[in-house]
């Protein structure tokens, strides 16, 4: 009897109480407290499904005896109070779909123990509960590691099995209150609601990071069960089912105690270096625009950038095995995943798992702003949507598994065949990859990669292949007009006064590359697209993938337009950042003629600026002024190429707050957006925070203060151009997609 | 003098860049930059030997280049010390209690940005003012007031002890800085470490004795406030003085007392050449890449990829490499001296001869310094005045300033170099003359003078040399 009225209570509606309840994510939001005596009328709850709980405040209330849920002096949890507002609040917090953590007033979880429940300081996944829908206001909580919350008539919580205990026992309500303490979490310092699209048949405004990696992480799911990135190199997580706290905790266990095992140290040149490894919420010595080995792409972040205007995100799935088999010796992770498809996969599903704590914390499934999209009119829907699409891609140095091996005499062994090559692609294709490289840093039996390090990554393709770089001569290229990427990189060790005499060649071609011995001056891969990359290029552009030329030897680039260009129309392909191994100005036109993009790294408001400039240069020499004119940039997040610094004191300052979308520099297709106010990114409980002007691109919120940056530096054109790159970027990929 | 701007991140250039970044090209070939600064100094030293008067006595400045000290800065000599001694504490307090992020805590960016960088220069512009502004010695004089015996010390300064206190704790100094985990409570605790030990050698030799042999940081601005254009002086009515000199003649007036100042003049050099060889990226790649193959199979596998067995070992040998720095160029500079002994057949001891051309080592000191880190003074040096409107970092604005000039001043990486090549230039140009007046004084004629400098100009050679390609290593942007 008993339950049916609990079940009949919950199930009366009371509208308005929901919204109130759950609405704006509900950080820190709640309701009035209305004693729920049990059976005496009073509101009833609207929640109907276990998404509707998210980040709502709210006293829990047992079936079994109708009291509400308090915490002892000792933690114990223990359903013995007569009203909701005698009861302990919680605010339930996604930890992902249909998962919560029940924070209380003291900060401390709800915890699963071995047979009781607990309210502990202590951040682990028993402190994570399975919510089901009973029925419309009555849930079942089960842990994640353990049993089902059942309650006893005494009022006492334990975790039985579910088929044992009774359906009574197990049943809960939430009743809404409002005074729960916020659960810890990164602001986002933008105040109001960001611009959806002004139709499905106009343009998206909006702008696109190319090349970024949000998949790398210390771990690569929500349940800790996959391993780390990289062999644990980079340390943090985009997201931590247990909250911020646990996601950028400390990074020592990685790192080691001062960072002194931090990879960075060497990626700098600074093998002395130490670092305080605290994290949240002091962030003493990371994230920061040159440290690469901490995570920078926290999912709160990127909301922040998507509020100002992000739209197009293409996220690589990334790897390079000789890196990623140091980084397991420096972080101590010796059984870490170094495969480099094996990983890029694991990061791309890794981010559908993100979608869903997105989801998670917006209300359920499909409800979240950030969107895996597989074409390019899901792209639009979702930016029209007024929501983030993301690309998924991969980046690793053996695309398809096609490394190679390098025997003394230079034989080769290569590791992949045709029919290999296309079982990858279908694969990737199923798990909704669309933007692909098929060269990246090292040798593989593709062909060459792009040299823009002479020395580290020299020895990393030694490691990987077993043999340096052979190298040769760049070819000649117009160096009065501007480049990507001027081609070569100096060597290390280069021996001076040797060069391209025949007897030096002699020489050199006898070591046949397993000595790193170069000429000096700049150097340029002399391995280019060999018959199995011919074979992986023309595959890709069957199957409709975005091919990216960057990473390819500069010789590789002109076969990679080659091969385009004989497809009819020509097969569109895109830079997305700084065109590593070189990328000069015949083959930029060649790219945007054949109807490509170009983007640079994200560089500060000055670098935006300036590239602008070059592309317009090649626009006009290609002859396409008349398509859109979108600049974005390949941010590179997470990876290796670091972010930008401050535009130095004599530029005129970011003032926070700053507005978007109102004022001097944003055009008329503007007009009809809410204007949005930024706030300088700061941290509560430390005071930490983040000034664009002092410290750059530290993490990837301010990606969004950068807009400012592109603002004072250059006006409407620039930022016109800017919030046009996703637009372009998706005119380009409907060119590839829509064959 | 190496400074610990590695600790902030903030080493010139490389801290702006990456392992991936691009290179700076200068517009010429750096051979060219070589040639030409080689190229001068010889002009140079064929110029000065032929040019230079031959003056046995230096002749001081005439009395009506003295002028009056300005009252501001007398009443600052009067109350300097409170200001000196509360700058001290707040440093002291703010790394004990303040915010543990150096860029946040007003302490790492004082003590070593605007003091150990700013001060320094500024007393090549003002002479030795740090002597009337030391806290310590304004803490011990009042304590001296209170307690007479404390000041007087009760033993004599030994001979053979010389300098080396001051040389001994500065070399602690850099390296603690270098390969320490510095941070503003370590700052405090540092400082706190050194006040005691200042206290105690006071109690031991007195303040006299002390801060003119153990205070490092005294000896230091002693040293380069003798490059000053000007020098505090006692007027004929016995009133203090300021006396206008030429740039850099402060450094004939006076001679270096004992080997150990030798030494510290050495590690200044040494020092900052050392730290800015181990930023090279050859001096990098050499050990950890080992392309050469000489430590792989001495460790059994290629450094880089067992850095973390191999960082402590690492740091072992870069602090031994410190250590030894100031004797190598000791070593260098006896051999060179002895050189010019004997081209000049001189027969002043070899120690004479140390200790007579040791100041005119110290305009390259202040050149290296200068190149190495004056971009630091303004990337970081002027996060002071937000920094005093929020010392420990806790998000107050004392002043209204907590948000200004938080914007590092990012000068042009081509006139970085030009800037650093000019001086360098100059800096081994005015040490030749100085040697060149040194060896005038103590020579019989012009040619024998100029003969038993030629080795020094060898010297001075090998210095530009180095320094440049040092400077030049490091220049990447992105």
């Amino acid at each position: 009897m008993r339950m049916i009225r609990f079940i009949a209570l919950g199930a009366i509606c009371v509208p308005g109480l929901f919204l109130l309840g759950c609405g704006e994510g509900g950080r820190n939001v709640g309701l009035d407290a209305r004693d729920q005596t049990w059976g005496v009328g009073g509101a009833a709850l609207q929640q109907v499904s276990e998404f509707d709980l998210a980040n709502g405040c709210y006293a829990m209330q047992s079936a079994a005896n109708e009291a509400f849920a308090n915490i002892a002096a000792d933690g114990a949890v223990l359903f013995d109070a007569p009203t909701a507002t005698d009861g302990e609040s919680f605010h339930l917090r996604p930890a992902g779909l249909g998962e919560y953590l029940l924070h209380d007033r003291a900060g401390r979880l709800m915890t699963a123990e071995e047979n009781s429940v607990r309210a502990t300081s202590a951040r682990t996944r028993s402190a994570i509960w399975s919510v089901d829908a009973l029925d419309q206001g009555v849930f079942s909580l089960a842990s994640v590691v353990s049993a089902a919350l059942t309650v006893n008539a005494q009022g006492q919580a334990s975790l039985q099995s579910e088929n044992t205990a009774s359906r009574a026992l197990q049943s809960f309500r939430f009743v809404p209150k409002v005074d729960c303490k916020a659960f810890p979490e990164m602001p986002i310092a933008i105040r109001g609601d960001t611009f959806k699209g002004k139709g499905l048949n106009k343009p998206v405004l909006g702008w696109a990071d190319t090349h970024t990696h949000m998949g790398m992480s210390h771990e690569m799911s929500a349940d800790g069960s996959v391993g780390p990135s990289a062999g644990g190199v980079l340390y943090g997580q985009i997201f931590n089912p247990l909250g911020v706290e646990v996601a950028l905790e400390d990074c020592q266990e990685f790192h080691g105690p001062n960072g002194i095992r931090d990879a960075n140290n060497i990626l700098e040149a600074n093998p002395t270096g130490t670092h305080d490894t605290q994290g949240w919420p002091s962030f003493v010595d990371w994230p920061a625009r040159n440290f690469l080995t901490h995570q920078v792409m926290y999912y709160r972040w990127v909301e922040r950038a998507y509020k100002a205007g992000l739209r197009l995100m293409v996220n690589h799935g990334t790897n390079i095995a000789g890196l990623c088999k140091v980084g397991q010796l420096y972080s101590l992770h010796p059984t870490a995943d170094c495969d480099d498809m094996s990983v890029a996969v694991k990061q791309v599903e890794y981010l559908y798992e993100m979608q869903d704590y997105i989801d998670a914390q917006e209300g359920g499934p499909g409800k979240g702003w950030y969107r895996i999209v597989k074409s390019p009119q899901e792209a639009r829907e979702v930016i029209n949507d007024g929501k983030l699409a993301v690309v998924l891609g991969v980046e690793v140095a053996q695309i398809f598994s096609c490394g190679i091996t390098i025997l003394p005499g230079g034989i080769e062994v290569r590791k992949c065949d045709e029919a290999q090559i296309d079982a990858e692609i279908q694969r990737l294709w199923d798990l909704g990859v669309r933007h692909v490289y098929p060269f990246h840093d090292i040798n593989s039996s593709l062909g060459g990669a792009g040299i823009f390090s002479g020395d580290v990554m020299n020895l990393l393709n030694f490691l990987d292949t077993g043999a340096f770089w052979e190298t040769t001569e760049c070819r000649d290229f117009p160096e009065d007009e501007p480049s990507v990427r001027t081609p070569g990189a100096e060597m290390v060790p280069a021996v001076p006064g040797i060069g391209g005499d025949p007897l030096t060649s002699t020489v050199l071609a006898a070591t046949g590359g397993v000595l790193p011995v170069y000429p000096t001056g700049l150097r340029c891969n002399a391995r280019t697209v060999t018959d199995l990359g011919d074979y992986a290029l023309r595959a890709l552009m069957a199957n409709r993938l975005v091919i990216d030329i960057d990473h390819a030897a500069y010789h590789s680039k002109d076969i990679m337009l080659d091969i385009a260009e004989e497809q009819d129309p020509p097969y569109p392909m895109a830079s997305s950042h700084d065109a590593h191994g070189g990328l000069t100005s015949d083959q930029a036109v060649r790219m945007l003629r054949d109807g490509g993009v170009i983007y640079p790294y994200r560089g500060n408001g000055i670098k935006h600026t300036e590239f602008l400039q070059k592309l317009k240069f090649w626009r006009a020499k290609a002859g396409v002024e008349d398509t859109i004119l979108g600049l974005g940039y390949g941010a590179d997040a997470n990876g290796f190429g670091g972010h930008p610094g401050p535009r130095g004191a004599g530029s005129k300052p970011v003032v926070y707050p700053f507005t978007l979308f109102r004022g001097e520099g944003w055009g008329p297709q503007f007009a009809d957006f809410e204007p949005m106010q930024v706030d300088l990114l700061t941290i509560e409980e430390s005071g930490k925070y983040w000034h664009i002007d002092e410290v750059g691109m530290a993490n990837y919120g301010l990606v969004a203060d950068g807009v400012e940056e592109i603002r004072l530096e250059g006006g409407e054109e620039a930022l016109t151009a800017l919030y046009n790159s996703a637009e372009a970027y998706i005119q380009m990929w409907e060119r590839v997609y829509n064959r | 003098m190496t400074l610990g701007l590695s600790i902030l991140g903030l080493l010139p250039l490389p801290a702006w860049a990456h392992s991936f970044a691009r290179a700076y090209t200068p517009p010429m070939p750096y051979e060219l930059y070589l040639y030409g600064a080689v190229a001068t100094l010889v002009v140079s030293f064929f110029l000065v030997a032929i040019f230079a008067s031959w003056a046995p006595e230096v002749r001081r400045a005439p009395r009506s280049l003295l002028i009056s000290q300005p009252h501001l800065w007398a009443r600052m000599d009067g109350r300097g010390g409170l200001v000196s001694v509360g700058l001290l504490l707040l440093c002291i307090v703010s790394g004990l209690i303040g915010n543990p992020d150096p860029f946040r805590n007003f302490n790492m960016t004082f003590f070593w940005v605007v003091f150990l960088l700013g001060c320094i220069y500024l007393a090549a512009l003002l002479g030795d003012y740090y002597q009337r502004l030391n806290p310590w010695w304004w803490m011990t004089r009042a304590w001296g007031r209170v307690w007479p015996g404390l000041v007087r010390g009760h033993y004599t300064w030994p001979r053979w002890l010389g300098y080396w206190p001051a040389t001994v704790l500065y070399i602690l100094l850099i390296a603690w800085e270098l390969f320490g985990h510095v941070r503003p409570m370590q700052v405090s605790l540092v400082l706190l470490g050194y006040s005691a030990l200042t206290f105690i050698g006071v109690g031991l030799f007195g303040a006299v004795n002390w801060f003119r042999y153990g205070d490092m940081l005294g000896v230091f601005f002693r040293l380069i406030g003798l490059m000053a254009p000007l020098s505090r002086e006692q007027g004929v009515d016995g009133r203090r003085c300021w006396r206008l000199r030429w740039p850099f003649s402060g450094l004939l007036e006076r001679r270096a007392e004992h080997v150990s100042e030798v030494v510290f003049i050495l590690f200044l050099l040494s020092a900052t050449a050392f730290d800015g060889l181990r930023d090279t990226r050859p001096w990098f790649l050499f050990f950890w890449e080992d392309p050469y193959a000489i430590f792989t199979p001495l460790f059994g596998d290629n450094p880089l990829r067992i850095y973390p067995q191999l960082r402590d070992w690492y740091i072992n040998f870069e602090a031994v490499c410190l250590l030894l720095s100031p004797f190598v160029y000791l070593l260098i500079y006896l051999l060179f001296l002895q050189l010019g002994r004997s081209f000049e057949g001189s027969r002043r001891s070899l120690h004479a001869w140390m200790l007579d051309y040791a100041y005119s080592l110290l305009p390259i000191v202040l050149v290296y310094h200068v190149t190495h880190y004056f971009t630091v003074l303004l990337s970081q040096g002027l996060k002071i005045f937000s920094l005093m409107s929020d010392p420990l970092g806790r998000g107050w604005d004392l002043f209204g300033t907590a948000l200004t000039m938080r914007a590092p001043i990012l000068p042009d990486v081509n006139f970085v170099w030009h800037f650093q090549v000019i001086l360098i230039v100059l800096g081994h140009v005015v040490s030749v003359y100085l040697a060149h007046r040194v060896a005038l004084q103590h020579s019989p004629n012009r040619l024998k003078a100029a003969s038993g400098q030629l080795p020094m100009l060898g010297l001075m050679v090998i210095f530009t040399t180095v320094g440049l390609w040092i400077l030049a290593q490091p220049l990447v942007q992105r």
